[in-house]
């Protein structure tokens, strides 16, 4: 078996175009977040979007993220106060700086500017456990004042952070800044699932282009043996794209790092933010990787399942990228253009469609459940599941 | 031993194959017969890529699709349009179908000397897309040796290839059968009259005639000819009768003719060959 795994990988490493489109893909992720990095620290350029997150850059938001770091004090609590209630002033408007409203409002998910607001108190006030106390008073003073009909989403923020604070010591997630942006970037996410459909396809429905499939039919165990095999290669190889992905966009933020330490909006954490565990920086981004590969090796499985049935490898890639379109395009109607672009993965599509008005799936139970690790066991139970029905698939129809 | 034992195979409401009965021991066996007679549709069923309609294929009396009959890991086959990885040297490409059949541990002791029987051991780190078509089809036989085979089965081996490297095979063919099954299903005469014990003559779905080339080509002694005429006589003759050879000699057109009644009188009886036998079951459809 370890000899036709380094061989499968041979074969996938061999791949006339996989190479070139990995490091391609990869150079457009990189370019982007410089981009973005970049922009951030731009006075008064037009909000720049890239997959649903509005990064607003003025000079006025550098000066606010300058203006509250060091110590919390009351003074900085009544300016931010004062924000809020000019951003509350300002909420028909829409203008510079962080309280623009979202780009891509959709009837029911408007994102307001009280709740960027919420966030980047969210955001600095991590850092300082030691002015929780005030923090907790002044959240419930500020989430009293901000909920109103055009505030859906600030009370549910102050009932987290006063989960957050008080419960569990996840604030680590806040304490480095690099991170944050790093959770946030969605683009990678994408490149991961093309990527991992092209070696699913290539890998099995390609054995139909070599010409091979009789001497694999006729081989003792042939097909069964060989499905699991391609199958632990195909995930390693994904795994391996997704680990140098994460490792080459970490790479980039860090390089692109700049003194003033200004930063995005805190958003994708809260997939993890309601979850049990307390687990360290590293943690975080490996089970993030994890979450993105298995997603990305779920959609795979189905391209495994198209390439039992079709006869070439480039559309049982296509056949997959359109099962995820019509995925992302049921999310488009179900949840907003926000929800489309904000998860590339399968089964987190799925538990985050609306149900009804506020009732998502991950809060069917009742009890705060962590999106992402929701999605990290939908995923492996979809890939198991997917793996099964494939293997009997390919070795009836392959 | 492996036997066929009444195989049918329809495709379609249309049957192509009728009713099968062969039984094959050791040694080289060709399959002889023209397109579409139903070869590599025998062949597929034998190797387990096609179902039979009705029948069975045996390998020492069991079923050969029931796993403890063991069939599929004693068996070597070579297909009609043989696969590759382009980007595998021929020692991967060995190496990953020895992993592929299951054979236990580094054979490397057996891919080399498989490499060096077909000469392909000077090739054996050259990638396989580089490789000509008559070496593919060694490496092709090479894998079809990978695990000691009992049964050998070639599905027209020879197609595609020049004649040195027909003869090369061919005389491959001849050495690995020693001890072994060999089954090489093809309707190019000379690629089995020379290194087959037994020859089946195989038209629409069912087998004609079986026996020793020599005695095949025996049986239509006294029918066939060879006459001399000029090019309208060679015409018309060959629209009447199974004509096998056609040259010209000095101005003259010399045909040879299989038929059972003289075709002209000018006719002379010659030394009969299997391809006149082919000839006349081909004739006779």
């Amino acid at each position: 078996m370890g000899r036709l795994f380094r061989l499968e990988w041979k074969k996938l490493l061999h791949q006339r175009y996989l190479l070139f489109f990995c490091a391609l893909l990869l150079a457009v992720d990189l370019f982007n977040i410089y981009e973005n990095y970049d922009k951030l620290l731009r006075p008064r350029e037009d909000v720049f979007t890239v997959e649903g997150v509005t990064f607003s850059v003025d000079r006025d938001a550098i000066v606010l993220h300058r203006d509250f770091e060091g110590p919390i004090t009351q003074e900085k609590i009544d300016r931010l106060n004062a924000l809020l209630q000019k951003a509350k002033a300002e909420e028909a408007q829409i203008g510079y700086g962080i309280w623009r409203e979202g780009y891509f409002p959709v009837p029911g998910v408007d994102r307001s500017q009280g709740e960027r607001l919420m966030m980047e108190l969210k955001r600095l006030t991590g850092y300082r456990e030691q002015h929780i106390q005030p923090i907790l008073a002044e959240t419930e003073k500020l989430s009293a004042v901000v909920q109103d009909g055009s505030d859906p989403y600030a009370a549910r923020m102050a009932a987290l952070i006063r989960r957050q604070y008080g419960n569990r010591s996840i604030t680590e997630f806040h304490r480095v800044k690099e991170f944050e942006p790093l959770m946030i970037y969605k683009l990678s996410a994408l490149f991961l699932l093309l990527l991992a459909c092209f070696c699913a396809s290539s890998l099995f429905a390609g054995e139909k282009e070599t010409g091979m499939a009789p001497l694999l039919k006729a081989a003792p165990n042939g097909k069964t043996r060989l499905f699991w095999v391609k199958l632990a290669a195909l995930f390693t190889f994904v795994l391996a794209l997704g680990i140098l992905f994460a490792a080459a966009d970490y790479g980039m933020f860090y390089l692109c790092r700049r003194p003033t330490g200004a930063s995005m909006p805190f958003w994708s954490m809260d997939d993890f933010a309601d979850s049990p565990l307390n687990i360290s920086i590293l943690g975080a981004l490996a089970l993030f990787t994890l979450y993105r590969v298995l997603g990305a090796f779920a959609l795979a499985l189905i391209a495994v399942w198209f390439s039992s049935l079709l006869p070439k490898s480039f559309p049982a890639f296509l056949a997959a990228v359109l099962c995820m379109a019509g995925l992302m395009l049921a999310t488009l109607w179900t949840d907003g253009f926000f929800g489309v672009f904000r998860y590339f993965n399968p089964v987190t599509l799925l538990i985050s469609v609306r149900l009804f008005e506020n009732l998502r799936v991950e809060n069917v139970f009742g009890y705060p459940v962590s999106a992402g690790l929701l999605a990290l066991l939908g995923n492996l139970m979809l890939a198991a599941v997917l793996a099964f029905t494939a293997r009997g698939l390919w070795k009836r129809r392959a | 031993m492996l036997e066929v034992v009444d195989l049918k195979k329809s495709f379609g409401g249309r049957e192509i194959l009728h009713g099968l009965n062969l039984t094959f021991e050791s040694g080289v066996y060709g399959l002889l017969g023209p397109n579409g007679a139903g070869k590599s549709t025998l062949m597929n069923i034998i190797t387990g890529l096609l179902r039979q309609t009705s029948g069975q294929v045996l390998f020492h009396g069991v079923p050969a699709s029931d796993r403890r009959s063991g069939f599929a890991a004693k068996l070597g086959y070579l297909p009609q349009q043989p696969g590759y990885y382009k980007n595998y040297t021929a020692a991967e490409f060995l190496r990953y179908l020895s992993a592929l059949k299951g054979i236990r541990g580094k054979n490397e002791a057996q891919i080399a000397h498989l490499l060096e029987f077909v000469n392909l051991s000077e090739n054996a780190d050259q990638k396989l897309g580089t490789f000509s078509g008559g070496m593919l089809r060694r490496a092709g036989l090479a894998q079809a040796l990978l695990g000691k085979p009992e049964v050998v089965i070639l599905d027209e081996p020879t197609a595609g290839l020049d004649p040195l490297e027909r003869i090369r095979l061919r005389n491959l063919l001849a050495e690995i059968a020693k001890g072994r099954t060999v089954i090489v299903a093809t309707h190019i005469v000379p690629d089995v009259e020379f290194i087959a014990n037994q020859v089946i003559l195989m038209f629409d779905g069912q087998v004609r005639q079986m026996g020793k080339p020599e005695e095949l080509a025996e049986a239509v002694r006294g029918q066939v000819w060879q006459v001399w005429t000029d090019y309208a006589g060679a015409e018309r003759l060959s629209k009447r009768f199974a004509t096998g050879n056609l040259f010209t000699e000095q101005d003259a057109c010399v045909l040879r003719i299989v038929s059972e009644t003289q075709p002209t009188p000018e006719a002379v009886p010659v030394q009969p060959t299997l391809e006149d036998a082919f000839l006349r079951e081909s004739a006779r459809r």
